[in-house]
């Protein structure tokens, strides 16, 4: 008897234990979200250092507007994006669209572009009307620097609303927008100088430390994941559950796709519709990931604690018919590349056993060219592979091959593999020059990126212009001066040549050396 | 980040240190610093045939600074504080002494590429790749390193075919043996070299050379076949009887044998090997008429997540007039775990024959790299990158203009 009620004291101190566990955890909060109007969406980001608190830590990292998950954007197909970015930084900065076809060129989705200390730039990006809705996000891409910039903070979730219209009865769920950061701290609380390959530093979910997300028993939630980290590959599991995949990239699955672990490379998004389980408490987790048999091991954590309670309801089946999804492998391929990651000796991570050259277009490509693309992994580390301005169809790994559930815009090659990919470059919109690069940052900012040009086939003199002289030229455009009107030795200036002049190619004003 | 371990996890290797990885960003900001240093703590235990058994403990601390100027160019040092156990007798971390194993200037355009200072001549794949704690001990007999060298590259796969068939890399110097104070370590412990000391490639002039057909990431097999086919001529040094003449076929096959998902990757759920073969031939070697070498090397090393395993053997075939021939034989075992990208222990074993007298030796090994500083530490100034957008600035100075 006595040794049932000291059992039974046992218990109850552990319920407590737990249940102040539970009142001492943060409820799950979105981001912030500034939404377009009439057809609008008209922000300003200021990129500054700010003090904030993330989990028990104090820390002063460059951020947007003081939000360290980044302010959510919400659009719409056909919208026009009008972006004012401050830099209120130390070091330039810039921002990238990641996952939009949108134009490359001018104030639009131009990672060229370096926005000084002090300086003030507006975006424009004119979104199509046909644009695919889902969960995009932007970030600085500032290359050399970008993921120190990226694991300070300096992004956001962006989304393009219409993923879930087809279903009507999905209208009104829930809907949870999980913002995957990690975030490697000194111990003055400012981003550390030295990426630390053994310790992730604090993962967070949407600036939150294992916050508590609520569900009902039975209850579908839409979840929106994107990981925002630099260089962190999650594999992600909710303990009890199986998640239904509706996204990919922010591109719609051909059905819903069960999956109990997804690896989610960085950049990378998933849209999941989770329905509840029986009450109870479960872990959303990442497991430990490996980059390899050389590269980074980081152990697994609890990301977020999900509470399912309250009164049950009827989980929601789909019964509307699922919107076809066009297979790009479908069309007559009219070229055929091959993209080489590998890693040197002396640690130089490279394309085609080259580092990145600011002024050398690895491909020219006529704008409505399908192209099959090889991507090998020859080192024994993961690489993500990403191009801007596109999608793409993953059509074998290691040759066998790969059943078509919608388009991605990243894909993470195996150890000592390759993947084969169709990307479509069929969209007048993404005519200029942009790149291609592994996504863990810090390959990128070490050299593991390439450019691609395409260019309009009626105007093929564009393409032979150096490095990226065409693109940089019209996207000067926008300052609202004529470029045949600057000083030959300012056009000489802006291209690093002896001298240069400007000229017209078709529609585009250009600066060549001469 | 890549593991450094595993870039000369041979004992030789890690004494003469492998280069560790650095920034090479194409972009500002200009200059660029970085460091970091690799550790590694050994104890071996050897149990001679016929002689005392030895036990040594000794560690390997070996900063590495790379300094970069602008695209593709960089300067490379590499310090050694190290131990030297005497041979044939105990030591306990004793002898310990700091020397330059390494300081070059480094130049390319991804096809030619330029080199000079002290480092090592690229001759042979065994050297750094053969695997293990002690797959090293024979092959370390052409291990080239501290010689001044010139040297040239030109890889033409890039003119090819755009480096999709990896590199092909041909490269030619001409060399000799450091003679410098930088062949002395700082305490005196080792003695600087000296002209009359001899020995192939030791005659202070550009009169050894070598060249070499570098073959990586040539994508044969998945993650790339390496290959290297290399010819060294070591002009006699003083009181040698012959110039010393070689050449080398090797090598580093990477065979995936299981695990072949993106997420058995991530999850650590695979098993790689790395098959490793060299043949070598000397004439003359070590400056000796007559006296020839050849050396067979085959192993492997094996991955399993964060498990790891090797097997390495060498046979040497000594062809001496005067003192007879000679076979010797190496075999040598290891096996360890990296508890993370830093840190990483190795448990080894090896049988040699050497002149009919054989050894056993066992071995402990741990290692621990950090970076000291990366490129964003010394961060001075942002020039503005040529082909780049300038905004503002550029429409405030058009304004005045």
């Amino acid at each position: 008897m006595r040794i049932a009620r000291a059992l039974l004291i046992v218990w109850f101190g552990v319920l407590v234990a737990l249940s102040s566990a539970r009142a001492d955890m943060e409820p799950f909060v979105n981001p912030p979200e500034v939404r377009s109007v009439d057809g609008l969406l008209e922000v300003t980001l200021v990129a500054e250092e700010t003090a904030y608190t993330i989990g028990d830590r104090q820390a002063r990292t460059a951020i947007y507007n003081g939000i360290y998950a980044g302010p959510t954007l919400r659009v719409k197909p056909g919208d026009t994006m009008r972006i004012t970015l401050v830099n209120h930084l130390d070091q330039p900065t810039n921002i990238h669209y990641h996952g939009m076809t949108v134009s490359p060129l001018y104030n639009g989705d131009n990672v060229r572009l370096y926005i000084y200390p002090g300086e003030t730039f507006v975006y424009e990006i004119k979104i199509p009307e046909d644009h695919p809705p889902g969960l995009f996000w932007y970030h600085s891409h500032l290359h050399g620097i970008s993921q120190y910039q990226v694991m300070a903070g300096l992004s956001g979730a962006l989304i393009v609303e219409g993923m879930l219209d087809p279903f009507p009865e999905l209208a009104g769920i829930t809907e949870q927008n999980i913002v995957l950061k990690n975030l490697m701290l000194d111990d003055d609380g400012e981003l550390a100088n030295i990426i630390d390959y053994v310790d992730p530093g604090i993962r967070s979910v949407s600036g939150q430390v294992n916050p508590v997300i609520d569900i009902r028993p039975g209850e579908t939630q839409f979840w929106r994941i994107s990981n925002q980290s630099a260089n962190m590959y999650y594999r992600l599991r909710l303990d009890g559950h199986t998640m239904q995949v509706i996204g990919y990239d922010a591109n719609r699955t051909t059905h819903l796709v069960p999956t109990d672990e997804y690896l989610l490379g960085p950049s990378s998004r998933i849209e999941v519709l989770v329905t509840g389980g029986p009450e109870g408490t479960y872990a959303f987790r990442t497991e430990s990931v490996q980059g390899g048999p050389s590269f980074d091991i980081f152990p697994g954590t609890v990301l977020a604690t999900v509470v399912s309670k309250g009164p049950a309801e009827t989980p929601i089946a789909i019964t509307s018919p699922w919107p076809e999804v066009p297979e790009p492998a479908e069309l007559p391929v009219d070229e055929h590349r091959t993209v080489v990651f590998s890693v040197s000796d002396n640690g130089s991570f490279l394309v085609n056993n080259q580092t990145f050259d600011i002024n050398r277009v690895n491909f020219h490509i006529p704008v409505g060219n399908v192209e099959e693309w090889t991507i090998r992994n020859a080192s024994d580390g993961l690489h993500i592979f990403h191009v801007h301005q596109t999608d793409f169809q993953i059509v074998s790994i290691n040759g066998e091959p790969v059943p078509f559930e919608g388009l991605y815009d990243t894909i993470t090659v195996p150890l000592r593999s390759e993947v084969k990919i169709v990307i479509p470059f069929n969209q007048e919109i993404m005519t200029g020059a942009f790149v291609f690069h592994c996504h863990i940052l810090e390959h990128e900012d070490k050299g593991m990126m390439g450019i691609v040009q395409v260019y309009d086939p009626d105007n093929p003199d564009f393409a032979a212009l150096p490095g990226w002289a065409a693109t940089v030229n019209t996207a000067m455009n926008w300052v609202g001066f004529d470029l045949r009107d600057l000083p030959s030795d300012m056009l000489a200036d802006l291209i690093g040549q002896e001298a240069a002049s400007a000229y017209t190619i078709g529609n585009a004003l250009c600066v060549a050396p001469s | 980040m890549m593991n450094r371990f595993l870039m000369g996890s041979a004992l030789g290797g890690a004494l003469s240190v492998a280069a560790t990885a650095s920034a090479t960003a194409q972009e500002p900001p200009f200059p660029t610093f970085s460091s970091s240093v690799d550790t590694s703590t050994f104890y071996i235990y050897t149990d001679n045939e016929g002689s005392d058994d030895t036990q040594n403990a000794f560690a390997s601390i070996s900063p590495n600074l790379t300094l970069e100027w602008w695209d593709n160019a960089f300067l490379s040092t590499t310090f050694n504080i190290t131990n030297y156990p005497p041979a044939g007798q105990d030591s306990f971390f004793q002898n310990e002494d700091l020397a330059i194993d390494d300081i070059n200037f480094f130049l390319t355009d991804w096809t030619w590429s330029g080199q000079v200072g002290k480092t090592t001549v690229p001759f042979g794949l065994a050297p750094s790749n053969a695997p293990g704690m002690f797959g090293g001990n024979f092959v370390d007999d052409y291990d080239f390193g501290g010689r001044i060298m010139v040297l040239g590259g030109y890889d033409f796969a890039q003119v090819l075919a755009d480096g999709t068939i990896g590199s092909h890399n041909l490269v030619a110097g001409s060399f000799f043996v450091d003679t410098t104070f930088m062949s002395a370590t700082a305490f005196g412990e080792v003695d600087r070299t000296r002209l009359d000391d001899g020995g192939p490639g030791n005659t202070e002039g550009f009169d050894s050379y070598f060249i070499t057909y570098d073959a990586s990431a040539v994508p044969i097999l998945p993650g790339g076949l390496n290959y290297r086919v290399s010819y060294i001529y070591n002009a006699a040094g003083i009181g040698d009887t012959g110039h010393e003449e070689g050449y080398s076929i090797g090598t580093v096959v990477p065979i995936p044998i299981a695990g072949r998902s993106a997420l058995e990757s991530a999850s650590g759920d695979y098993i790689a090997i790395n098959a490793v073969g060299e043949y070598a031939h000397f004439d003359n070697f070590g400056g000796v008429g007559g006296v020839d070498h050849d050396y067979i090397t085959a192993g492997f090393e094996a991955f399993n997540g964060q498990w790891f395993g090797t097997a390495t053997t060498t046979m040497r075939q000594i062809d001496d007039p005067v003192n007879g021939d000679e076979t010797d034989h190496l075999y040598a075992l290891s096996g360890g775990y990296f508890f993370n990208a830093a840190m990483s222990v190795q448990l080894g074993y090896a049988y040699q024959e050497i002149t009919g007298a054989s050894a056993h030796m066992v071995g402990l090994q741990f290692s621990y790299a950090f970076d000291i500083t990366d490129y964003q530490s010394w961060w001075p100034d942002f020039g503005k990158p040529a082909y780049v957008l300038t905004n503002e600035q550029l429409l405030r100075n058009y304004r005045q203009d």
